[in-house]
């Protein structure tokens, strides 16, 4: 039943393939965690315009499935005048998505800073910019590194949707072995493996930032 | 960016029947959850110690799997080791075992915001652990359980579009079937993202409703 | 042997991890006596109801009520095996417990709270079960508040509800645990004045309380205990006016002295007697 062959053919392929779900993880991530504080800022500080402009994002972006989301984002790059490339789509379809959760958790970060704590600052004459950057921000990461870490593993296992516009990440490249192969168990069981093992990677880290970042914790 | 909107409106039948089939899986998925999660919560509250360590063990890969890859190995694996499925019921069963951890988890929060001692009383008075859960615990804890469970519905809802991989004819199916005919993919996914947009925000109207019954009913009821 | 005591522990001892809460606890109450359970906070006083009532079942040792050992159920070949879960659910409703912190159903009214048992349990009709349970409210003084919901009613009147609630199971024995601690001093008598007329009619009770005037008035029998054992076992006369134990002496001087002012009692004479040492 389990096809020891088939199992060394297709390991070096799902490790490549591995490669590229890391890939997509980080960099989705990093569209996530750069468009979320953006959009909570704007929620929080951005005026009555900033404020409809994100909740309008993070309602369209909750309120419809990722697997649409790819599709739109893969089929609008072209009427965009880009050229459609399957793996930006992925990342920027999967980032707006993850953004939009990202907002949420740092939007009630950013409340929980006490307003007195902004004031002290702007008294003895910090910058609006510097009091975000350098007193609110800071604190609001700290206390969410928990949620962001939760996102992080979601964003992991969004990527597998990346397939759907031909991604060979580690999902696809299971199909794709899959199909010439003829046999399953030998892909996807190491394939649902090493999503495991990288979800336990994520929280890991996650555990260990959280040791780091105690004492800082109100 | 050329879009024409009116050449959709002929394909508007199908892509309401694919609508249809999204609601009854959401439905059926989500009730079948549900179901197991109150099973897997009465299993650790109730269970012995083995059973427990396998809710645990189970809930820790579902915490990390990609419902993608779980339903491929229900509609692969499965058929190989001798279980033969189909594809509305290997969806359904994918939904199940994946929301129903979370669904669980949910109502484990819930029930822990209930005094224990209350549990004792209800075990003097000799209720069995399937009543205290329906008779004591539920009824206090609906209006703390509805918030996250409607989350959780919402993502289920959205993940039904993934079921369209193995073809089960459901909304984003029937997308794709429109798209291979009038290659106009934009308009046709952008239009049907805002189908999902109404819907899911309804949903969620819905059950905002539901909790202020619910919690109505609490309020009303304390003062009577 | 006639007729086997109501409730009977038998090397009761509870451990939880490297501590002992209880150990090797004998405690045995006859049909329509009342046995106050007195003792310092920490003696193990609460943990051995919930050890006779088997809501954490003993490490070791066995309670038996009514000649019945809770937790094994014995088959038609005269085997003895662990109970099922059902079997012991239906052993445990003999007993009726009433907690410190009352733990009504807030969801349910007073009737609710005592009619959920006739109803679920005991399969009785509604109507039946609403009978009674206004019958039990009456019998605590509560008949007109069978409507109200626990966040009505003063922790005095939620007591009595739980009491109403133990006591529609018609349970063979009634066991408190400290069902006044947690009530507002001004609270305490209508509680207490409830349990009195329960102990007048030969209601089996152990009550493990800090009120050292209701076991002077009601008790039969005092067991005090102190770091998981128990110190004196003896008849509530007796033990409050020549306690036997010098652990006893003290811990009476200390609560009646300071709370009731009540004369102090006599300090034993113990130079005649041998001490039955019960640490041994």
């Amino acid at each position: 039943m389990f096809d020891v062959d088939i199992l060394r053919e297709s390991i070096p392929v799902i490790a490549s393939a591995a490669l590229v779900t890391i890939q997509l993880t980080v960099a989705a991530a990093a569209v996530s965690l750069t468009v979320g504080t953006l959009s909570a800022v704007l929620q929080v500080a951005g005026g009555r315009a900033g404020y409809w402009l994100s909740r309008a994002y993070v309602s369209l972006m909750r309120g419809t499935p990722l697997f649409v989301q790819l599709l739109v984002v893969f089929f609008a790059l072209p009427l965009l005048g880009l050229r459609s490339q399957a793996f930006f789509a992925a990342v920027l379809a999967i980032g707006l998505n993850s953004g939009a959760y990202v907002t949420e958790i740092l939007r009630a970060a950013i409340l929980a800073v006490p307003r007195g704590q902004v004031e002290a600052a702007v008294t003895i004459g910090i910058g609006r910019l510097a009091v975000w950057r350098r007193i609110v921000l800071p604190q609001a990461a700290i206390t969410s590194l928990p949620m962001l870490a939760a996102e992080l593993t979601i964003v992991l296992k969004s990527t597998p949707l990346a397939s759907v516009i031909s991604v060979t990440e580690m999902t696809y490249a299971g199909v794709l072995i899959q199909a010439r192969a003829f046999s399953a168990i030998e892909v996807f069981v190491p394939i649902a493996a090493g999503y495991i093992l990288l979800a336990q990677v994520i929280a890991r880290i996650a555990r260990m930032l959280e040791r780091r970042f105690e004492p800082l914790r109100g | 960016m050329s879009v024409d909107w009116a050449a959709l409106v002929p394909y508007l039948p199908d892509l309401a029947r694919g609508f249809a089939v999204t609601v009854a899986l959401t439905f059926g998925g989500a009730a079948c959850a549900l179901f197991m999660a109150i099973g897997l919560v009465l299993a650790t509250s109730a269970g012995g110690p083995a059973i427990r360590r396998s809710v645990r063990i189970y809930t820790e890969i579902i915490l990390g799997l990609p419902i993608l890859v779980l339903l491929y190995l229900i509609y692969f694996v499965l058929p190989q080791l001798g279980l033969r499925i189909g594809e509305v019921a290997a969806g359904i069963l994918t939904l199940t075992l994946y929301y129903a951890p979370y669904m669980a988890e949910a109502i484990r929060g819930a029930i822990a915001s209930v005094p224990a001692g209350q549990v004792d009383a209800a075990r003097m008075i000799g209720l069995n652990p399937v009543q205290i859960f329906i008779r004591i615990l539920l009824p206090q804890t609906l209006g703390l359980l509805i918030p996250p469970l409607t989350g959780i519905l919402i993502g289920l809802a959205k993940d039904t579009a993934i079921l369209s991989v193995i073809s089960v004819h459901e909304l984003a199916y029937a997308t794709k079937r429109v798209v291979s005919r009038t290659y106009t993919p934009f308009e046709v996914w952008a239009l049907v993202a805002g189908l999902y947009w109404l819907a899911l925000s309804a949903l969620e109207v819905l059950m905002r409703r539901l909790e202020g019954r619910v919690t109505r009913f609490r309020a009303s009821g304390a003062s009577a | 042997m006639s007729t086997p005591p109501a409730i009977a522990g038998r090397g009761l001892t509870m451990r939880f991890g490297p501590a002992t809460v209880l150990d090797g606890v004998d405690i045995a109450v006859a049909r329509g006596e009342v046995v106050c359970v007195l003792g310092p906070s920490g003696s193990g006083k609460s943990t051995l109801l919930r050890c006779l009532s088997f809501l954490t079942p003993p490490s070791a040792g066995a309670v038996h009520v009514g000649g019945e050992q809770l937790g094994m159920e014995t088959k038609s070949d005269g085997t003895t095996v662990p109970a099922s879960a059902a079997r012991l659910r239906h052993q445990r409703s003999r007993i009726g417990m009433v907690f410190q912190s009352f733990n009504l159903w807030p969801h349910l009214t007073a009737l609710g709270n005592v009619t959920e048992g006739l109803v679920q349990v005991r399969g009785e009709a509604r109507t039946d079960a609403r009978t009674q349970g206004l019958e039990m409210l009456a019998a605590v003084g509560l008949a007109d508040k069978a409507d109200a919901y626990p966040a009505r009613l003063s922790g005095g009147q939620q007591q009595r509800v739980a009491i109403a609630r133990a006591l529609a199971m018609k349970p063979e024995i009634l066991l408190f645990d400290e069902p006044t601690s947690a009530l507002d001093p001004e609270l305490v008598g209508e509680v207490l004045a409830v349990m009195e007329a329960l102990a007048e009619r030969h209601t089996t009770m152990i009550v493990v309380t800090h009120e050292i005037a209701f076991a002077a008035e009601a008790a039969d029998r005092i067991v005090f205990m102190d770091g998981g054992r128990i110190v004196e076992d003896a008849p509530a006369d007796r033990f409050f006016t020549t306690p036997a134990e010098e652990r006893s002496w003290r811990f009476l001087e200390r609560t009646m002295g300071r709370y009731l002012g009540l004369s102090r009692p006599q300090r034993p004479d113990m130079s005649g007697m041998s001490r039955h040492d019960h640490e041994v």
